[in-house]
Parts: C-alpha cells; sequence; structure tokens
C-alpha cells in the first residue's frame, strides 16, 4: 500500500536526523577532549546525508518508475578537518614544544544550532507522520 | 500485538474461515432454494477467485504486518532496533488491520444484504 511507502520514507528520514543527532552528541561530549580516538585532538563530525529510491529490505528498488518517494540514507560520517583551537598551558601533559596544547575544532554554539535544527527536523517528519496516518484514517471513514 | 489475540497465522485462518465459511453457507442456501449449482460454481469462476486471492493477498499482508509489529517491539524491548521504527511498525499494523476490519465489514453487509432479498 502506498501509505506505508510514505511510512518507509519518514522512518528514512527520522533515522537520518537521529544519526544527525547522534554526531552532535559526540561533538559536545568531546568539545574538550584533547585525546582523540587517532591520537590528535578529538576531531568535529558531520553527517553526509543522501537520497535513494524507496528500496525493499532485500536493497531492491521496489519501482523505478516512481519517483514520489525517495529516501534519505546517511551516506558518510565524515571528519572536519580544520585545525583544533590551541590554549597555552605549559602545565598540561599533552602541551607541544611552545607550551600550547591544540583543543577539538568544535564550536558549542555551532553544535547547539545544529542541535535545534535536527530536533527541529525530526518533529516536522513526526508531523508528516501524524498527517500521513491521518489522512489514511480519514480514507477508512469513507466506508462507514 | 499479542493482546488482540493474533498469533503466527491465527488472523489470516480466523478470516479465511469466517469468508469460506459464510460463501459455503451462501452456495448452500442457495442450492436449497433451487437454485442450479452450476451457476453457483460459474459465480465463483475467474472473476470471484481473483477477488478472493486478492482478499487473501490482503490478509496475509496484514498478518504480515502484525507479526513485523510484534517482533520490531521485542526486538526493542531486547535492546535492538530503534524507537521510531518500532513505533512505525506499530501505525502500519495498525493501519492494515482497520483496513481489512473495514472490508469485513463491507462484505458481511453486502451478504446480509443478500440474504435479505426475497426471492
Amino acid at each position: 500500500m502506498d501509505v506505508f511507502k510514505s511510512m518507509d520514507v519518514i522512518g528514512s528520514a527520522l533515522s537520518a536526523e537521529r544519526t544527525r543527532l547522534e554526531a552532535i552528541q559526540s561533538n559536545v561530549a568531546n568539545a574538550n577532549t584533547v585525546r582523540g580516538v587517532d591520537g590528535g585532538p578529538y576531531k568535529r563530525k558531520d553527517v553526509v546525508l543522501q537520497s535513494v529510491p524507496l528500496q525493499n529490505e532485500f536493497g531492491e528498488i521496489l519501482d523505478s518508475k516512481d519517483n514520489t518517494h525517495v529516501e534519505v540514507e546517511v551516506a558518510d560520517v565524515v571528519e572536519d578537518q580544520s585545525g583544533g583551537r590551541p590554549v597555552y598551558d605549559p602545565q598540561h601533559p599533552d602541551a607541544n614544544a611552545e607550551g600550547y596544547v591544540y583543543f577539538p575544532n568544535v564550536n558549542p554554539v555551532e553544535e547547539m544550532a545544529n542541535m535545534i535544527s535536527a530536533d527541529r527536523a525530526f518533529q516536522t517528519n513526526v508531523n508528516v507522520f501524524q498527517t500521513t496516518k491521518q489522512m489514511a484514517l480519514k480514507a477508512l471513514e469513507i466506508g462507514r | 500485538m499479542s493482546e488482540i489475540g493474533i498469533k503466527g497465522n491465527g488472523l489470516t485462518s480466523m478470516l479465511e474461515r469466517q469468508l469460506l465459511g459464510r460463501e459455503m453457507t451462501a452456495a448452500k442456501n442457495a442450492e436449497l432454494k433451487g437454485a442450479p449449482s452450476d451457476q453457483t460454481s460459474g459465480s465463483s469462476g475467474p472473476s470471484s477467485a481473483s477477488f478472493l486471492d486478492s482478499l487473501k493477498n490482503a490478509i496475509e499482508t496484514t498478518n504480515e504486518l502484525q507479526k513485523n509489529a510484534d517482533t520490531s517491539a521485542k526486538n526493542f524491548a531486547a535492546g535492538k532496533g530503534s524507537l521510531h521504527e518500532t513505533l512505525i511498525a506499530m501505525e502500519k499494523a495498525d493501519i492494515s488491520l482497520r483496513t481489512i476490519t473495514s472490508i469485513r465489514g463491507k462484505l458481511i453487509d453486502a451478504y446480509q444484504e443478500v440474504m435479505k432479498m426475497p426471492v
């Protein structure tokens, strides 16, 4: 049924927005982490989204002529390669020869703005879902 | 979704039995009323059989969605799967069950309407 295709599309969007929020969670949690996974300071993560035609659970495209239902998926989680924020602290164990420690390239204000954006996008998709459901239930009332 | 008493193939077989039972009583009644039996078998020819097939298909889909909702709820309880996917599976099951129920209601209405018809 078509209404279920719509729900799959909305579900993919909800998953994508959740992944965005998860990246933001990592960024905020590691805003002051000077020892990242690969040695240097933590690098800000960003999510790259891409659209895909609706697929079934075996990864086959359901209907190549159907260009109304387009899902979104997380193509990649990339690391922001811009330099970290240097802080002069010679006492720090990770300070370099000049006495600077490199903190992550995470800007908490920017992360907050991105968080609100992801949250609003999630809410919007939930609203779309509710409208889709209400339309389906309203259509069922035709038979009553 | 076991609280509405649907387990495994329960829903499919239940609805199928109801529908087939009604069809059989209808055929029997028609025979009792002296209608030629080949006409009844003729009416359940290709067109009505395909309708029954598509109905069966719809019931199968509904049953499948109920089972999906059940599995995803279990998975979520076991810490696997995401919250929104579970709820979407449940909504799908809900909508398909409502649809099939209303189709069933319409079919029974039509059957009763026909049975009320004075011959």
